[in-house]
């Protein structure tokens, strides 16, 4: 074991990784949610055509594994893009995007898929009487909606949410393939130097340890915080 | 030039199935076997009464599921290799099993002791005051019906399971994943968005028949279970009249 290595440079570099898989994870997330729950209502409504494709792109997202999509998104899409530059005679470089871009794109549509089915068996496990029974004291179908169903579902859908953002920052690890570098990334790159793999990993076990356990304690206060607002089980 | 070649993606499929059986489809497999027996000892491990052992199971999954699965991986291959270097001989297949096999028998416990307590007590109960003892009470009385309730999470797992194994060619293991990328390697990546989209297609097929199979079983027990139902109401009506 190569402490030195642990302790000059292991850590550091590690600390430096950190915001980058944050980061990472943030924007996924915020771009993901709005768009899971779009797709969750145009699929609780049952909207014709936009259900059955949305269904189909779900099933496929959640159906294949992350690091497939990753290089279809990778490697695949720049080709594409070169041969439309190619026959339109854009000025662009396709192969000079930021993989940033890549990342968002490939770890948002994944989150979405996730998403749609949280929230779609969220709305739906609100119950139609509590929509009747809006409609009946009188507020229309917008109102209903906005202050009655969507709040309740929103809090029985946050257990999911948290879930979803601690696999996200999971799975967050793979975006090394991209060269982005995060506290995967940096560390693998530091480790090449010595061959000090072991310790680089057991670094980044040991971050990724303390930054999933703390974010899970958090999520459960944020649970518990939450109780208050289930509704009381029917009787 | 071509953007899009769809004889080159129907061509590749066939190419990317003997990895698929050969590799993935065993790892799953073993894995499914041996991580349950672990996955058994733990839960019984949360369930029991023993304090430390209680203790003991649970931080080992909050630790397991808190790591994301290639730096486990990577940790396996590397650590083990380099504190053991005989372990460098052996199959690669190994350390993608036993990392596999650490994160089913987590799931797999928290799966069984989540299904042991939505079943009411009352079951175990009433089996053990008709005479069963408590062995026979939990493998005839409780075990089928936490079963069925763990059917979904079960099929999820082995979902998850098959799409995880994709991670084994970063330590060079040829399973779909990496026969795709060995493929595309040698045609210097002419055709790379042809045979990703070939592994894709593979990975998909195998979940989507996984979940109708889970699917299929709920159906069929809930059918077999109303059945029951409306037979007993029927003798019953038939005994008052």
């Amino acid at each position: 074991m190569n402490w030195e290595f642990i302790y000059r440079v292991g850590i550091i570099e590690a600390i430096k990784g950190v915001p980058v898989s944050l980061y990472v994870t943030f924007v996924s997330l915020l771009i993901a949610l709005p768009l899971g729950f779009l797709c969750a209502i145009t699929r609780f409504r049952r909207v014709p055509v936009l259900s059955e494709l949305i269904s189909v792109a779900v099933s496929f997202l959640r159906g294949t594994p992350l690091v497939v999509q990753i290089f279809i998104v990778y490697a695949g899409f720049p080709s594409i893009l070169n041969y439309m530059v190619q026959t339109f005679n854009w000025n662009f470089d396709a192969f000079s995007i930021n993989p940033y871009v890549y990342a968002f794109f490939v770890f948002s549509l994944n989150v979405t898929a996730t998403l749609t089915e949280v929230f779609r068996s969220a709305l739906s496990a609100v119950g139609k009487d509590q929509a009747e029974a809006a409609r009946s004291v009188g507020l229309n179908a917008f109102q209903a909606n906005c202050h009655i169903i969507i709040p309740q579902a929103l809090v029985s859908a946050i257990p999911n949410i948290c879930n979803e953002f601690l696999n996200l920052f999971k799975s967050t690890s793979l975006v090394y393939m991209m060269t982005i570098q995060d506290i995967t990334g940096k560390l693998r790159i530091a480790a090449s130097a010595g061959y000090n793999y072991t310790e680089a990993y057991i670094v980044i076990f040991i971050v990724y340890f303390l930054l999933g356990f703390g974010m899970e304690k958090l999520f459960q206060r944020i649970e518990n915080n939450m109780k208050r607002y289930k509704a009381l089980p029917q009787t | 030039m071509q953007w899009f070649d769809w004889n080159y993606l129907f061509n590749s499929v066939p190419k990317l199935i003997p990895p698929f059986f050969q590799v993935t489809l065993l790892c799953v497999i073993t894995t499914l076997i041996i991580g349950s027996v672990f996955g058994f000892l733990l839960a019984l491990c949360k369930l029991g009464k023993s304090r430390l052992l209680r203790g003991f199971a649970y931080s080992i999954t909050d630790i397991i599921r808190s790591m994301p699965f290639l730096v486990m991986l990577f940790l396996l291959y590397y650590g083990l290799g380099k504190f053991f270097p005989k372990l460098n001989a052996i199959n690669k297949i190994y350390f993608l099993e036993l990392t596999l096999i650490i994160f089913a028998s987590c799931r797999l416990s928290e799966i069984m002791r989540s299904a042991y307590e939505a079943i009411d007590k009352s079951q175990m109960e009433a089996a053990l005051s008709v005479g069963l003892s408590a062995s026979q009470a939990l493998t005839r009385i409780v075990i089928p019906q936490a079963a069925y309730i763990a059917l979904p999470n079960l099929g999820n797992l082995l979902v998850g399971m098959v799409l995880e194994t994709a991670l084994g060619f970063t330590i060079g293991i040829y399973d779909v994943m990496g026969t795709a990328k060995l493929i595309n390697a040698r045609e210097y990546g002419a055709h790379n968005l042809e045979i990703y989209l070939a592994a894709a297609l593979i990975y998909w097929v195998v979940s989507l028949i996984i979940a109708a199979l889970t699917g299929g079983l709920e159906k069929m027990h809930k059918k077999d279970r109303r059945r029951k139902q409306v037979g007993q109401s029927c003798s019953r009506k038939g005994e008052a009249a």
